[in-house]
């Protein structure tokens, strides 16, 4: 995913609340576009030496239970973000997407229009490594999405 | 059937009010009204009474003031309407020494207590809270739906066309107009978004100036450029009388959806909310009563006037404009759209509005005509003058003072209507059309309730004085005692003062102060809303079904960033109620801490076996303010605006702007259609930037209202310290030396007779009772 010339700005001018809602917004497609675009913001950002994060305050309705990953806790994982905007709080809430997207829930399933972002080995082991009770599905998860990835791209070019 | 005799006292200047039946006092009800206004709770008392008593006649014998009379009066009405088989008589004796009078003598009283012997008079602290108490300026914030006529209004009261009315939709900027009655003409400054002096005072209009003058353009220049945050004038508003300490400034507010100001959404806010005494005219079309956006404005209104009783329900006045399109003989009836102006109010919660029809182009017009002369108006303006003059003079239907008759009070009725018999025909013409109404109102909320609450707030900044009294006479009681004792009571004294374990428990409250930190609570986060609001800028960044050209474009930016708007309106009040509330509680309960820390303290250093005397008047010197004047000193600082940052261009103040640098809109200048979804998501994320920088900004305020809070508080504490030390050192001095006891002896003496005499003056002041002058 290419960064786009407005997060370009942003990061240009240090505007850490303009970049902040970038990544919400970007966040928030992402339910439905497959990849995890944000990293790549994350990325652009962390390059460029703009640090926008917060020191995680510990204070989150996040459990390591996938049973409790619903939609409703990821929509109030989203809103703590407006208090703690930290790296943990959006791995927390890439942890429960993926989980809802491969448990089937309608409104995390891709947009196939839409190009997924890339997503490499290390996010994968980051993630993983958060989700101690139930890896293989995050395992199977991320294979997939590998492999739509590379049957869309290999369809496209 | 026995009848129950009911009195009721009622003092607005100490919000104080005595209920007894049968020459008894009683309890129960007591408990209903202690500490609160008397509009606040006269509304559900009757019920209470008769819930009570369990009698079904009692006589009423109401004492207080003129104007409260009018609300009592107004209670029996509405509840012997509302329930048959019950019957009231109702006396009244009353007061009507006003209210100018008395804030007059007890200004003459504060500056003879600068001679005095009580210090704290002319400490600069009191002084401040003083005149803080007596602050002249009395705000009527003007709000309006759109092109409902609120420029024209404020033109209408203020005698000439002198807000930019042509294109309402583009207020931008906050205009404040301060009443100098003793002015001539019109002059203005103007500040940019970040509160910088643009232009400093300019005459805006002149009256002797020639007659291009007579129609002045200057603010109309100045509102249009973007560089315009906020506009002060002064002159004179001249239906409005200059009163003893009170300056009227009427507020021309853009309204939440208009301004092109982020801070302006906040000082919206703040004005409705505000527990400063203050008016809002809320002016809404006749005409257009379906397209109303402004429901979460409504809802704030909503929720005030649910918390404020009576006097809420003065302090919102709903102004329905443009009543001279109506046309009687057609059956374009005023009755219909009052009717449905108070039932799009009553869908939106708000009960038992108080709605005044108007026709503010009628009043300015004659207004302007007569301040101004005929060549001031147009000549369509002079056509439309004749007409809607005839219609409201020749027909019977179009008499808003009669329309209005039962909801606006007897004694706003009687005087109106004097003067509508007995007005030449431009006179009669101005009250028909309801404007004057409005300015009846207007001058019966100053007296009825902002200035007894001022009143109230300055005899509150006595009550530091009168707790040095206190102590001087406990002290008195102390220095009064022989050798021995008085010896035996200084070593208790410094005993306590040098008690390392007290010292440290100080220190320890001390540092507890200091580290209290600002902290977001459940409400304050407000999941609901704020999920609701993601959801809404997720759906408003997902792709359209079909493109849209560029009008469709910028319709649709128009109707997302109304929507925004609103939502972030309520996320916000919430929010900033919240956490002042937190803060109120956490502040609270610090200060109940701090008391039962002195009580602990005092009960381990004292022996048992010595006299309540001393335990009385250590507890008197280690008393802290109570918690509401301590926060009034934050407040007060917390009101000013903290700052103009201007976050985006995308708060609607003009839909052709939108396409401008600010706002990372594509610019499809050749291109017809809008299909890209980069669109969408821009405005999406322009929308969460500008909710996040406001979250921000009120994040950072009441941070600041916080450290405020933190400073008076130990500030408190360090008074404290001050009181013991100095107390304890003139007990040595006197306890040493025979002469120093005289000394201190008369001068205590001095002190509690002079105070006892100023009481009894204040007490005077403020008599509600009738055979007090």
């Amino acid at each position: 995913m290419n960064v786009s010339d407005r997060l370009k700005q942003a990061v240009a001018d240090s505007d850490v609340i303009h970049v902040r809602a970038i990544f919400k917004r970007q966040l928030d497609e992402d339910r439905e576009k497959g990849g995890f675009a944000t990293k790549v913001l994350i990325d652009y950002t962390d390059e460029n030496g703009l640090d926008i994060f917060h020191l995680d305050d510990g204070n989150s309705l996040f459990t390591d239970s996938c049973d409790m990953w619903t939609e409703n806790l990821w929509d109030h994982l989203f809103v703590e973000l407006n208090d703690n905007f930290s790296r943990e709080k959006i791995k927390n809430l890439w942890l429960v997407m993926s989980h809802l997207r491969q448990v089937g829930h309608s409104n995390f399933q891709i947009d196939e229009k839409v190009t997924p972002a890339s997503f490499n080995n290390q996010d994968k082991e980051k993630l993983s490594s958060h989700h101690p009770t139930n890896h293989w599905w995050i395992g199977g998860g991320i294979v997939a999405l590998v492999f739509v990835f590379l049957t869309y791209k290999a369809l496209t070019d | 059937m026995r009848t129950t005799e009911i009195k009721i006292y009622y003092n607005p200047y100490r919000v104080k009010t005595e209920i007894s039946i049968n020459g008894v006092p009683h309890p129960n009800l007591m408990e209903v009204v202690r500490n609160r206004r008397l509009s606040q709770w006269i509304d559900s008392f009757l019920p209470k009474v008769f819930e009570e008593l369990n009698s079904r006649a009692i006589n009423l014998v109401f004492e207080g003031t003129t104007l409260d009379e009018e609300d009592v009066k107004y209670a029996v009405e509405q509840f012997l309407q509302e329930t048959s088989d019950v019957s009231i008589t109702a006396e009244y004796i009353t007061s009507d020494r006003s209210v100018d009078e008395r804030v007059s003598d007890i200004k003459k009283l504060f500056e003879d207590a600068q001679t005095g012997p009580i210090d704290e008079f002319r400490s600069p602290e009191i002084h401040a809270a003083f005149e803080r108490a007596l602050a002249p300026e009395f705000e009527v914030n003007v709000l309006a739906t759109m092109s409902a006529g609120k420029s024209t209004l404020i033109n209408a009261m203020l005698g000439l066309e002198l807000m930019p009315s042509k294109n309402e939709a583009c207020t931008a900027t906050i205009a404040k107009i301060h009443d100098y009655d003793d002015m001539i003409g019109f002059e203005g400054k103007r500040y940019g978004n970040d509160d910088r002096l643009i232009d400093d005072w300019t005459v805006i209009y002149d009256p002797n100036s020639d007659v291009t003058n007579k129609r002045p353009t200057l603010l109309e220049k100045w509102n249009e450029d973007e560089k315009t945050s906020r506009i002060e004038v002064r002159g004179n508003i001249p239906e409005i009388n200059e009163r003893e300490q009170v300056r009227l400034v009427l507020v021309d507010t853009p309204g939440p959806n208009n301004s092109r100001d982020e801070s302006h959404r906040e000082a919206t806010i703040r004005t409705i909310t505000s527990n400063r005494p203050s008016m809002v005219l809320y002016v809404l079309n006749a005409h257009n009563l379906g397209v109303q956006d402004d429901k979460s404005l409504l809802k704030v209104i909503k929720d005030m006037m649910e918390k404020g009783g009576r006097e809420a329900h003065d302090r919102f006045v709903f102004v329905v404009n443009k009543i001279d399109g109506f046309d009687p003989e057609r059956g374009e009836l005023v009755t219909t759209a009052l009717n449905n102006v108070r039932s799009y109010l009553e869908e939106n919660g708000i009960h038992n509005p108080l709605v005044i029809p108007v026709s503010a182009e009628l009043t300015m017009m004659l207004r302007t005509e007569t301040n101004c002369g005929e060549d001031a108006l147009t000549r369509s303006q002079r056509g439309r003058l004749n007409n809607s003059k005839e219609l409201f003079l020749m027909e019977p239907k179009m008499n808003m003072l009669e329309h209005v008759k039962h909801d606006i009070g007897a004694i706003a009725y009687a005087t109106l209507n004097e003067q509508l018999e007995q007005g030449d025909e431009n006179r009669r013409a101005e009250i028909l059309s309801g404007v004057p109404i409005l300015e009846q109102l207007l001058e019966n909320y100053i007296s009825k309730h902002a200035q007894p609450a001022r009143l109230k707030d300055v005899v509150d900044t006595f009550d530091e004085a009168a707790r040095k009294v206190k102590i001087t006479k406990q002290m008195k009681s102390l220095i009064e005692k022989k050798g021995k004792e008085l010896h035996k009571i200084n070593q208790v004294i410094a005993k306590f003062q040098n008690d390392r374990g007290r010292i440290e428990k100080a220190k320890q409250f001390r540092e507890r102060v200091e580290n209290l930190n600002f902290e977001k609570n459940e409400e304050s986060q407000n999941f609901t809303i704020n999920i609701q609001f993601n959801h809404f800028l997720r759906s408003l960044q997902k792709r359209q079904k079909e493109d849209l050209n560029e009008h469709e474009a910028r319709e649709f930016i128009v109707s997302k960033t109304k929507q925004a708007n609103e939502m972030m309106i309520s996320i916000n009040a919430q929010f900033h109620d919240s956490l002042e509330k937190d803060l109120r509680v956490r502040f609270a309960a610090l200060h109940e801490e701090y008391k039962k820390h002195v009580a602990d303290v005092l009960k381990k250093s004292l022996p048992d076996d010595l006299s309540g005397e001393i335990v009385e008047f250590q507890t008197s010197l280690l008393e802290m303010k109570p918690v509401n004047q301590m926060l009034s000193h934050y407040q007060y600082k917390a009101r000013k605006i903290v700052g103009h940052e201007k976050v985006s261009q995308i708060v609607l103040y003009n839909p052709f702007t939108w396409f401008k640098d600010d706002l990372n809109i594509p610019v499809y200048a050749d291109v017809q259609k809008f299909n890209d979804s980069a669109f969408q998501k821009g405005l999406a994320t322009d929308l969460q930037r500008i909710f996040d920088a406001t979250r921000v900004k009120f994040e950072n305020s009441v941070r600041e209202n916080q450290e405020n809070a933190k400073e008076a508080l130990l500030d408190e504490m360090i008074g404290i310290d001050q009181r013991v030390d100095d107390i304890l050192y003139k007990l040595k001095n006197v306890e040493k030396d025979k002469n120093n006891k005289e000394i201190e002896l008369n001068k205590a003496k001095n002190i509690i007779s002079w105070h006892d005499n100023f009481r009894e003056k204040l007490n005077d002041v403020l008599n509600v009772k009738r055979n007090v002058k």
